[in-house]
C-alpha cells in the first residue's frame, strides 16, 4: 500500500461510528447557501432534530431559559427563611451543626464562626405562601408561578469547580455543557440561528467566566453555545469586512465549500463537517441575528414591564428581553449569565444592589412568557452554583459577608412542566444542612433532561473508549417537582 | 387460659438447654480421644442424658406452640421433624454410652456429627420461623448472601404495578397482588378457611360464611376490610400468617370499596384522593397524577404514505413527539410568511396524528378554522395574532381533547370567550392584546375552573 494513503485507511471503527452519527451534517451540506428547503422528510430523518431524532418520551419543555446567577447567592437572605439564626445571631455555629464541614482557604482560619441572622425582611407571598425576603419584590409578585428547590447540594466549594460541575457535570472541565447535549440531542426548531446562545451581562465584575462554561467538549463543535454581545456586533466576527458585498461573500463561500468538501473526502475528518456548519449558520445567521437583537420594534410598556435597564444593552434586564425574544425564534437553549453574587463581605449592602439588578427582570420575563402562553412550553431555571454560609465571614458586624457553602442552597424554575407555586425540599433550622428531599447537581440536571423529554441515561457520547453523559453514572429525576 | 399456649411459649426458652448440653457433649467426646483429656470420658454420658431430657421438653414444647398462629407449614414440619430426630440421636447416643447398645467407637463419632447437624439445621429452621427468612444473613456481606441464596428485599405485591396508569384497571392490578400475597395462602381453593375463596372477583364478591365480606361504597361494614383493620392482638384480625398490610395497602383497598368495589375501573379514570396518590408515589413509586390526552390515547402508525405526505408538506416543520407516541407537534416553517388554504387543507390528511399545533402569525384566512376544527385530537392550538374575531372560533368547539388555546392578539372579545367555554377539555386560554374584559375571564375562572391569562397590561390599568 502506498504510504501516501495511509490516512485512507486509518479509518477507524470509532471514526465509522463518529461519522454515520454525524452523517446528518452531509444531509444539511446540500442547503449550504441555497434556498433553504424545509427538510420535510420523515421525522425521524429529519436533520434539525439531532442525534436521537425525536425525544425519548413527550417534551413538556421544548426550550430552556437559564438565568445563571454566577458567585453563588445567598439563600439565606433571599429565600431559605431561618428565625433561629436570628435568634442566635453572634453565637458559635454548633459544631453538631458544622460536623466538620470542609473550608474554604478563606476562612479556614477563622477562630470563631458566629452564626449570622438574615438583616432583611421575610413575608410569605402568593396563595402559595412562598418565603421571601424584601429584596425580591417583583419576584414576589409571581410566587404563585415558581416551583423553588430549597434542597439543592453540590460537591465543589469553589466557584469554577462549582459552576463547571453545574454547566458540564464535572468539576473538571473539558465535557459539553448543558446547552451542547440538548442541541446535539434534540437540534434546533429553527435552521438559522443557533440552537444554543449564551448572554452575559455586560461590565460585571466578579468571578470569571469562560467560554468553556458553554463549550461543547467532545462534541462535535457545531453545538457550542454562541455568545451573543450587546452593541453593533451582536456575534463576533459575523458581518462582512467592510467592502465585501454579499454577493462575493456566497460566492467565496460556495468555493470554500468545495474545497472543504473535497479536503473531506480525504480525510473524512468529522470536524470539517462541523466548520462546514458552522459555516452555513454563519451565513444564514448575517440576516437572522441582527433581525432578533434589535429591540427597537418592542413597545413602551415592554420596556416597563422588564423595567428602566432593558434599555440599556448588555445589561441582564436587556438580556432577559433577548432571551424571550430567541426564545419566540425556537432557539433551544438560551443561557444567561448574571456575575457578582459572591458576597464574602458587605453583604447588607452589595446584595441588595444585585437583586436590583436581576429581580425586576426575572419575574418580567416569566411575566411576559406568561401572556404569551410561552411558559407552556418554556422553562426558566434561576439559581447559582452554591449557596453561602450561615455564619460570618470574618467579624461579624455592618458589613459582614458569607463565605461558600455547597451543602444547601435554593434555586427556582417556573414554566413547563414544573408544579407552580410549590417548595420542595428543606434545610435544617440553621440552613446548613438538607433536612429533607436533597437534590444533588445531578438531580437537577437528569430533571431538566427529563423535562426536555430526554432520558439522561440514553443520551451518551463515546468519546476516547467509554461513553459519556451530562450526569456520568448519576442522578435520578425528581418526580416530585413534575406537574 | 391456654395452658398448652402457656406452656408452649417457653419453647424459645428452653430450647438452648439442649442446644448447649449436646454440644457440649459432643465437644467432652472429641475431646477424651486425646490422651490428656480421657478423663472428660466419663462426663460424656451424663451430658448427653442432660441434653435429652432437655431435648424431650423442648419438643413437648414445640408441640404445644406449634398450633399457634402464623407459621409458614413447610418450615414447621421440618422444624419438628428435625427436632424429633435430634431427640432420638441423643437418646440412642445416652444408651451406648452407658452401654446398653453396643457399638463401635468409630460410629459413634459418625452419630455425634449427624446429631450437630441435625441440632444446628432445627435451630435454624427455628430461627426462621420466629425472625422469617433472610434474617440471618440480611447485614451479611454481598458474597455470603449469594452463597446463602438470599434474594435481598421482599417485592411488596404493589411494586409490581406497571408504571403506567392508564393501563392499571384498580382490580386486576392493584387489589389482586395485595390478596395474592396477604390472603391467598388460606383462602384459595386449596384451602377455604371461612368458606372464603379469593381467587376471582366473582368469590370474593360472593364472600364467606359469614357477613358480606364487601359491602360496595361501606368500607366499615365490609367483613374483609374490618379483619384487616383491627387491633394486631384481636383474634379476628387477619392476616393470620402473612405480616399484617401495610397502610398505603389497607388506604387502597378502603378507597376501592368506597368507589364501589368494580372489577374493571381503570386506575386512569378514577378520581384519587390526594392522601392515597402521595402514598401510592412514596412507597411504590406509582404516578397516578393524570396525564394529558396525547399520552392517553395512542395515534395509529404512521405508515410510509404517511410519511411520505408529511415529507411533501414543506410548509411545516412536522415532528413525532416522541420516539413511541405516534402524534405529532406541528409548527409553520420560518419561511413561510402566511399559510396558504391549500397548506391548511393539508393538515386534514394526518388528523388523526396532530395534537400540537402552532399556527402564530401565519393564518391569512380565518375561515381556515373551520378546517382545523376537523383536527379532533389537538390538545395545544396557538392561533396568536391571526386576524380570528368571535364568530370564528365558535366552530373550535368541536375539539373535544384540547387543553390549551392561545387567542393572544386576536380580535376576540367576551361574546367569543362565550362559546370558548363550551369546550369541556379547555384548561389553559390566553387572551393578552384582546378586547376580553378581566371580569369575563375571572368569571370563566371561576365557573369552569379554566386558567384564562390576560396578561400584564390588564393587571396596570387595574390598579
Amino acid at each position: 500500500m502506498c504510504h501516501c494513503d495511509h490516512q485512507k485507511s486509518d479509518y477507524t471503527r470509532r471514526d465509522f461510528l463518529t461519522k454515520t452519527s454525524l452523517g446528518l451534517g452531509a444531509l444539511s451540506l446540500s442547503s449550504l447557501l441555497g434556498p433553504s428547503p424545509v427538510f420535510g422528510g420523515t421525522p425521524s430523518i429529519n436533520p434539525n432534530s439531532g442525534i436521537l431524532g425525536q425525544p425519548h418520551f413527550p417534551a413538556k419543555a421544548k426550550r430552556v431559559i437559564y438565568l445563571f446567577q454566577s458567585g453563588a447567592p445567598s439563600h439565606l437572605d433571599l429565600f431559605d427563611y431561618k428565625p433561629l439564626l436570628n435568634k442566635m445571631n453572634g453565637q458559635e455555629i454548633p459544631d453538631s451543626v458544622r460536623k466538620g464541614q470542609r473550608l474554604t482557604g478563606m476562612t479556614a482560619g477563622q477562630a470563631s464562626f458566629p452564626l449570622a441572622g438574615s438583616i432583611f425582611d421575610f413575608k410569605q407571598y402568593g396563595d402559595s405562601g412562598a418565603i421571601m425576603s424584601n429584596l425580591m419584590p417583583h419576584t414576589a409578585k409571581i410566587a404563585d408561578e415558581l416551583c423553588f428547590i430549597k434542597s439543592m447540594y453540590t460537591e465543589a466549594i469553589n466557584h469554577d469547580p462549582a459552576i463547571t460541575f453545574f454547566q458540564t457535570g464535572s468539576q473538571l472541565p473539558g465535557r459539553p455543557s448543558i446547552g451542547s447535549w440538548v442541541s446535539y440531542g434534540l437540534g434546533t426548531d429553527n435552521e438559522n440561528l443557533p440552537s444554543f446562545v449564551v448572554l452575559v451581562t455586560k461590565n460585571k465584575t466578579g468571578q470569571p467566566l469562560y467560554a468553556r462554561l458553554w463549550g461543547n467538549g467532545f462534541l462535535p463543535s457545531e453545538h457550542q453555545g454562541v455568545q451573543f454581545r450587546a452593541g453593533k456586533n451582536p456575534v463576533l466576527y459575523l458581518s462582512n469586512p467592510p467592502g465585501v458585498d454579499p454577493i462575493a461573500r456566497q460566492q467565496q463561500l460556495q468555493d470554500l465549500e468545495k474545497l472543504q468538501k473535497q479536503s473531506y473526502d480525504e480525510f473524512e475528518d468529522p470536524e470539517i463537517q462541523a466548520r462546514m456548519a458552522q459555516y452555513e449558520m454563519a451565513f444564514r445567521m448575517q440576516t437572522s441575528v441582527p433581525e432578533v437583537m434589535d429591540t427597537e420594534s418592542e413597545p413602551d410598556y415592554i420596556y416597563d414591564l422588564y423595567g428602566e435597564d432593558s434599555r440599556t444593552p448588555g445589561t441582564f434586564a436587556a438580556n432577559c428581553l433577548l432571551a424571550r425574544r430567541l426564545a419566540e425564534k425556537g432557539v433551544k437553549f438560551i443561557q444567561l449569565y448574571h456575575q457578582g453574587w459572591d458576597q464574602h463581605n458587605n453583604l447588607p449592602n452589595r446584595l441588595p444592589r444585585q437583586c436590583k439588578e436581576t429581580d425586576q427582570a426575572s419575574a418580567a420575563l416569566i411575566t411576559d412568557l406568561k401572556q404569551r402562553g410561552m411558559l407552556e412550553d418554556t422553562l426558566v431555571i434561576w439559581g447559582g452554583e452554591f449557596g453561602r454560609t450561615s455564619y460570618s465571614q470574618g467579624q461579624l458586624d455592618e458589613t459582614f459577608g458569607r463565605d461558600h457553602h455547597p451543602n444547601c442552597f435554593t434555586i427556582f424554575m417556573a414554566g413547563a412542566g414544573v408544579k407552580k407555586g410549590f417548595s420542595y425540599g428543606a434545610t435544617d433550622d440553621f440552613g446548613y444542612n438538607v433536612a429533607e428531599n436533597p437534590v444533588h447537581v445531578h438531580d437537577f440536571q437528569a430533571t431538566l433532561m427529563h423535562l426536555l423529554g430526554v432520558d439522561h441515561e440514553r443520551l451518551t457520547y463515546k468519546f476516547q473508549g467509554r461513553r459519556f453523559r451530562l450526569t456520568d453514572v448519576h442522578g435520578h429525576v425528581v418526580n416530585d417537582i413534575l406537574s | 387460659m391456654d395452658l398448652g399456649l402457656f406452656f408452649g411459649r417457653f419453647h424459645p426458652l428452653v430450647v438452648h438447654l439442649p442446644i448447649g448440653f449436646l454440644l457440649l457433649a459432643a465437644l467432652f467426646e472429641g475431646a477424651s480421644r486425646l490422651k490428656q483429656f480421657n478423663q472428660l470420658k466419663a462426663a460424656v454420658s451424663w451430658t448427653l442424658l442432660l441434653g435429652a431430657i432437655s431435648a424431650i421438653v423442648s419438643v413437648i414444647f414445640g408441640l404445644l406452640i406449634a398450633g399457634d398462629r402464623g407459621y409458614d407449614d413447610d418450615v414447621l414440619s421440618l422444624h419438628k421433624w428435625f427436632g424429633i430426630s435430634v431427640v432420638v440421636l441423643s437418646a440412642g447416643l445416652w444408651l451406648i454410652e452407658i452401654g446398653i447398645l453396643k457399638v463401635s467407637s468409630k460410629i459413634i463419632g459418625g452419630i455425634f456429627i449427624v446429631l450437630i447437624l441435625f441440632l444446628s439445621l432445627t435451630g435454624h429452621l427455628g430461627g426462621t420461623l420466629t425472625h422469617g427468612e433472610g434474617y440471618l444473613v440480611e447485614h451479611a456481606p454481598g458474597f455470603i448472601k449469594k452463597i446463602a441464596g438470599a434474594s435481598g428485599k421482599k417485592l411488596a405485591p404493589l411494586d409490581k404495578v406497571p408504571g403506567n396508569p392508564d393501563s392499571v384497571v384498580v382490580f386486576t392490578d392493584m387489589i389482586m397482588p395485595i390478596l395474592e400475597t396477604k390472603c391467598m395462602p388460606c383462602h384459595s381453593e386449596t384451602q377455604a378457611k371461612g368458606g372464603l375463596v379469593l381467587t376471582t372477583y366473582e368469590t370474593l364478591m360472593e364472600g364467606g360464611d359469614g357477613n358480606a365480606t364487601i359491602s360496595p361504597g361501606k368500607p366499615l361494614s365490609s367483613e374483609l376490610f374490618r379483619r384487616i383493620t383491627l387491633p394486631v392482638s384481636h383474634q379476628k384480625f387477619m392476616p393470620l400468617k402473612e405480616q399484617p398490610l401495610a397502610f398505603t395497602e389497607v388506604s387502597l383497598i378502603a378507597w376501592w370499596i368506597e368507589e364501589g368495589a368494580k372489577a374493571d375501573s381503570r386506575l386512569s379514570q378514577s378520581e384519587i384522593p390526594d392522601h392515597l396518590s402521595e402514598l401510592l408515589m412514596r412507597d411504590h413509586k406509582i404516578d397516578v397524577t393524570p396525564k394529558p390526552y396525547y399520552e392517553q390515547a395512542t395515534a395509529p402508525e404512521l405508515n410510509q404514505e404517511k410519511n411520505q405526505l408529511i415529507e411533501s408538506m414543506t410548509a411545516f416543520n412536522i415532528r413525532k413527539l416522541s420516539a413511541k407516541n405516534n402524534f405529532l407537534d406541528v409548527s409553520v416553517s420560518q419561511d413561510v410568511k402566511k399559510l396558504t388554504g391549500q397548506e391548511v387543507e393539508q393538515l386534514l390528511q394526518l388528523k388523526d396524528h396532530i395534537t400540537w399545533l402552532d399556527l402564530k402569525d401565519k393564518l391569512d384566512d380565518p375561515s381556515s378554522l373551520e378546517s382545523i376544527s376537523e383536527l379532533s385530537h389537538l390538545t395545544r392550538l396557538n392561533l396568536a395574532g391571526n386576524p380570528i374575531a368571535d364568530d370564528h372560533v365558535a366552530a373550535l368547539s368541536d375539539l373535544k381533547y384540547l387543553e390549551s388555546l392561545n387567542l393572544v392578539a386576536t380580535s376576540i372579545t367576551d361574546v367569543g370567550l362565550e362559546s370558548l367555554s363550551q369546550i369541556a377539555s379547555l384548561k389553559r386560554l390566553y387572551v393578552w392584546q384582546t378586547d376580553v374584559s378581566r371580569d369575563a375571564a375571572n368569571e370563566l375562572m371561576k365557573n369552569k375552573g379554566i386558567e384564562v391569562v390576560v396578561g400584564y397590561q390588564l393587571a396596570i390599568e387595574n390598579n
